[in-house]
């Protein structure tokens, strides 16, 4: 395979716009507030463009993600409390380990097929929930939390100001979108995507759909526990309740079926929706409890009724109407 | 101590089943996914608290009234959400459920607050002593109830003509519309009964558990791994997977860690879906 196919011209040239907006809008900005919306948004599309390589392309709906999301906390937060290691490099073992446990886990739970796989998975993080629980060596029920005033700010990745976090979750956000892109046009790209359409045809001209599909997962895993890291050194306190329910894990697909599933682009759009109706609508209702959660819901489900296929499919469905009665 | 764990645990099993059953008639006629089943519990739940609070009618007594208002909200619920949903694909029609609990939920929070609550002067109190087991007769309601309507549920689902072309159309969608059933209408019934069901174990549970809007997601969660653990779809399945969930409810709980009694349950749960990955009964 050539290596210029990699990246299409088109694709690049929205990658390059999206990327030019994304670095000048913020300078505009001053209020903390509306950087801080743009660093969850950014952080949440990572996590949706991680689900998204073993939900969108693979086509196996984990709905038990929070997971990694939350060993890539745990993993940055504890490595930078105790040996001082920066999360520069902590990130990545993180990652590592994430992928590690998706293997251990995704042995037996990748045969399952459907809403087995979804009710395993949470299953998985339930257990997980309780043991980080009740494990008082990382803090247990009361958490971590993981100001470092002492060392130089570039070190820990603890800002004053939002801007440079801003910027520093910018360049992961550019490397998974890229990642993303890539894979798609790969070969085990292509294969992910003939487990997805089916797997008894994948299986019967040659593909080890168990290998891809274990791949895809700790491919998955890892990038978004990458994206718990980040979350974690920005809100710089964790804890099992706060990373752990059910919901973390259906905000996570959910930001990919807004958007798009198995496309680039979908999760990002997915992300910066979602995260933009819920923190406003938070900051709207904040005096009426339980509010923003109602408006959130029945935004959620009008969206996934009337656009069951993602904000993506608008535009598709157009482009392809205009190219059809071109062709009439 | 091992006959009263054995009781305890079949009480608690007893509600476990009435929301598996629940969700295994969903999902078994379906195909979708229930995450609004708990909330379906939690808001029936609070309906027996106010007709005790306004009309001092015990929960046993509010069961016929609380079935029926919920057997219409599940029906409304088709009609609003799911029946679009269902033309779309499958994880959308899971996520509509999952925000439909999100709102149910919070909107309780914001009508009645976040307060634990519970129902003072039951009809049915005391206990009954036989030697090594005290019955408490609070929690033999819940047990008798999901007797009855289990009972009433297979009747329904054998015996009635409404209940075989439910089956039908769980069975095969095409081939019953072939023959003249409206599965339309078949679905619409499912998941009314669904949330009667679920309505009916509220009722049950008030009699001895606290009212909250968050009472619903631990029951969800183990309501989807006794139907997982009973096998795809099947409301028997469903019903001895949730009697399965009560024992290693209690059983852990009492004699290992309270703590750790939910992570034996999803132990479990993995160890039987990756050996047997259709559940214990299915086909």
């Amino acid at each position: 395979m050539k290596k210029n196919q990699l990246f299409d011209k088109r694709f690049l040239m929205t990658f390059f716009s999206v990327i030019a907006v994304l670095v000048i809008v913020p300078i505009f900005i001053q209020r903390p507030f509306t950087v801080n919306v743009l660093i969850l948004c950014l952080i949440w599309s990572i996590m949706g463009i991680g689900w998204n390589f073993i939900g969108g392309y693979t086509g196996q709906v984990s709905n038990g993600h929070a997971l990694y999301f939350a060993i890539g906390a745990y993993t940055g937060a504890l490595l930078l409390k105790w040996f001082s290691i920066t999360p520069w490099i902590s990130m990545w073992i993180g990652a590592a380990v994430s992928a590690l446990v998706a293997f251990v886990i995704g042995m037996p739970l990748l045969r399952l097929s459907g809403h087995y796989f979804a009710i395993a998975t949470m299953a998985i993080v339930e257990s997980a929930r309780i043991i980080f629980l009740n494990w008082g060596l990382i803090g247990g029920a009361t958490g971590v939390t993981f100001l470092e005033k002492n060392m130089s700010s570039f070190f820990t990745l603890q800002f004053v100001a939002k801007h440079p976090f801003y910027y520093v979750c910018l360049i992961f956000f550019a490397l998974m979108v890229l990642l993303s892109k890539a894979l798609e046009n790969t070969r085990f790209g292509f294969y992910c995507q003939a487990i997805k359409a089916n797997p008894e045809s994948a299986q019967s001209v040659g593909i080890n759909t168990t290998k891809y599909k274990s791949i895809a997962y700790m491919l998955s895993a890892a990038v978004v526990s990458i994206g718990g890291a980040l979350y974690a050194q920005y809100i710089q306190y964790i804890d099992p309740m706060m990373l752990l329910p059910l919901s973390t894990s259906m905000l996570i697909v959910l930001v990919c079926v807004m958007g798009g599933i198995g496309t680039v682009w979908g999760p990002v759009l997915g992300a910066f929706l979602m995260t933009f109706i819920n923190e406003y609508s938070r900051s709207l209702f904040v005096h009426i409890n339980g509010m923003n959660f109602v408006v959130y819901g029945v935004l959620v489900i009008l969206i996934v009724l009337f656009l069951p296929k993602g904000l993506l499919s608008i535009r598709f469905n157009k482009f392809y109407k205009k190219e059809r009665k071109s062709h009439d | 101590m091992f006959v009263q764990v054995l009781f305890e645990g079949l009480v608690m099993g007893a509600i476990y089943a009435l929301i598996a059953m629940g969700i295994a008639l969903v999902w078994g006629v379906m195909n979708i996914l229930s995450f609004s089943q708990g909330e379906f519990m939690m808001i029936s739940m609070y309906l027996a608290f106010y007709l005790n609070q306004s009309l001092k009618l015990d929960p046993l007594l509010s069961i016929p009234i609380v079935a029926v208002v919920m057997f219409f909200f599940g029906v409304m619920i088709y009609l609003l959400l799911i029946k679009k949903a269902l033309k779309g694909p499958l994880l959308s029609q899971r996520l509509v459920t999952f925000s439909l609990g999100l709102v149910l939920t919070n909107g309780m929070l914001m009508l009645a607050g976040g307060q634990y609550k519970n129902i003072p002067n039951l009809l049915v109190q005391g206990s009954i002593d036989l030697g090594v087991l005290t019955i408490s007769k609070q929690k033999l309601v819940p047990l008798v109830i999901c007797i009855v309507v289990t009972t009433l549920l297979f009747w329904f689902m054998k015996k009635t003509t409404l209940g075989n072309a439910i089956s039908a159309t769980a069975q095969d969608k095409m081939a019953a519309e072939l023959i003249g059933i409206n599965t339309n209408r078949a679905y619409m019934i499912a998941f009314g009964l669904s949330a009667s069901i679920a309505g009916i174990a509220g009722c049950a549970l008030t009699y001895f558990y606290y009212i909250n809007p968050t009472v619903g997601a631990p029951f969800l969660i183990f309501g989807f791994i006794a139907v997982c653990i009973g096998g795809f779809g099947s409301i028997i399945g469903a019903f001895l997977g949730g009697l399965l969930m009560g024992f290693i409810d209690l059983f852990t709980g009492t004699y290992l860690s309270v703590s750790y009694k939910y992570l034996a349950i999803c132990m479990l749960f993995i160890i039987i879906v990756s050996w047997k990955p259709k559940g214990l009964f299915g086909r």
